[in-house]
C-alpha cells in the first residue's frame, strides 16, 4: 500500500509543480508585457506632446 | 466579446473538463476496478504509469511532426508547439521514471535494473532534457529553432525503440500488447482507457498554456524591439 501511496503522491506533486511553474511563467510574462506597453504608451504620449 | 477573453474562457472550460475526468479516473482506479490477483493493490500504479507513458510518447510524436513542419515552412508557431510538447513530454517521462521504479520495487524487489525498457526510457528522458537545454543555451532564434527541430526529429527514433524493446529484448518488464491484443480484464481495460484519455486531455491543456506563454514571450520581444526603435 505504501508503494501505491508514494507513486500517486509523487505523480500529483510533479504535475502540480509543473502546473504552478506554467502559471508563474504566465504571470511573469503578463507583467512584463504590461510594463513594456506602458513604456511605449508613455513614449508615444511624449512624442505627441512635443 | 474579444478574442482574448474567448480564449481564456475556452482554456478555463478545458481545464475544468480535465479536472472532472481526472476525478472520474481516480474513482475508477481506487473504488471501481478490481484488484489484480497476483500483484494486489500495488498493480493500480499501472493506470497512471501507462497513461503517462502514452502521453509522453504522443508528446514526442508531436515534437517530431511539428519539427518537420518548422524545417519545411520556417514558421515560428510550429517551433513553439514542438518546444512546448517536448517540455510536457519530458515532465510525463519524469513521472514514468518515478512510478516505474516504485512499481519495480514492490514487484521485483529492486528500484532499478538495467533491462532494455528501463534503459531506453532513461535515454529518452535524457534526449529531451538535452533538447530543452539546447533551446535554453542558444540565444539566436533561427539557430535555436533549427537546431531543436533537428534534435526533435532525431530524438524521436528512441520512441519506437522504447515501445518495442519489451518485444525485442526484455524478459522482466510486463507486456501490455501481446499476441495481437491486450491481456486485460474488461474493467481494467476501461479504467486504463479512461486514464489514457485523462492524461491526453491534461497534455492538451498544458500544450495550450505553454504555447500561450511562448507566444507572449515572443510578443514581449517584439515590443522591446519596438521600444528600442522608438528610443534610438
Amino acid at each position: 500500500m505504501k508503494y501505491l501511496f508514494w507513486a500517486y503522491t509523487i505523480t500529483w506533486l510533479v504535475l502540480f509543480a509543473y502546473t504552478v511553474s506554467i502559471g508563474l511563467r504566465q504571470n511573469k510574462i503578463d507583467k512584463e508585457l504590461k510594463w513594456i506597453k506602458k513604456l511605449i504608451d508613455e513614449r508615444k504620449g511624449r512624442t505627441v506632446n512635443k | 466579446m474579444d478574442k482574448g477573453s474567448i480564449k481564456n474562457k475556452a482554456a478555463t472550460f478545458f481545464g475544468v473538463l480535465t479536472l472532472i475526468v481526472m476525478v472520474v479516473n481516480l474513482y475508477l482506479i481506487f473504488l471501481w476496478v478490481p484488484e489484480e490477483k497476483v500483484l494486489g493493490v500495488v498493480q493500480k500504479i499501472f493506470y497512471f504509469h501507462v497513461g503517462t507513458a502514452w502521453v509522453a510518447f504522443f508528446a514526442f510524436f508531436i515534437v517530431f511532426v511539428f519539427s518537420i513542419l518548422y524545417l519545411r515552412t520556417q514558421k515560428g508557431k510550429w517551433d513553439q508547439i514542438a518546444a512546448a510538447s517536448a517540455e510536457i513530454g519530458t515532465v510525463f517521462t519524469t513521472v514514468v521514471l518515478i512510478t516505474g521504479p516504485i512499481w519495480a520495487k514492490s514487484s521485483w524487489n529492486t528500484w532499478w535494473t538495467w533491462e532494455p525498457r528501463l534503459t531506453t526510457s532513461l535515454i529518452l528522458w535524457f534526449i529531451y532534457l538535452a533538447y530543452i537545454l539546447v533551446r535554453s543555451s542558444v540565444t539566436e532564434y533561427e539557430k535555436k529553432a533549427r537546431l531543436s527541430a533537428v534534435f526533435g526529429i532525431i530524438g524521436f527514433i528512441d520512441v519506437p525503440i522504447v515501445f518495442f524493446s519489451v518485444r525485442w529484448w526484455s524478459v522482466s518488464h510486463p507486456t501490455l500488447f501481446a499476441g495481437g491484443g491486450m491481456n486485460l480484464a474488461p474493467e481494467m481495460f476501461l479504467t486504463l482507457m479512461v486514464s489514457v484519455a485523462t492524461f491526453t486531455l491534461l497534455y492538451f491543456y498544458y500544450l495550450w498554456q505553454v504555447v500561450a506563454v511562448f507566444q507572449a514571450r515572443d510578443r514581449a520581444k517584439d515590443l522591446k524591439k519596438e521600444l528600442r526603435g522608438s528610443l534610438s
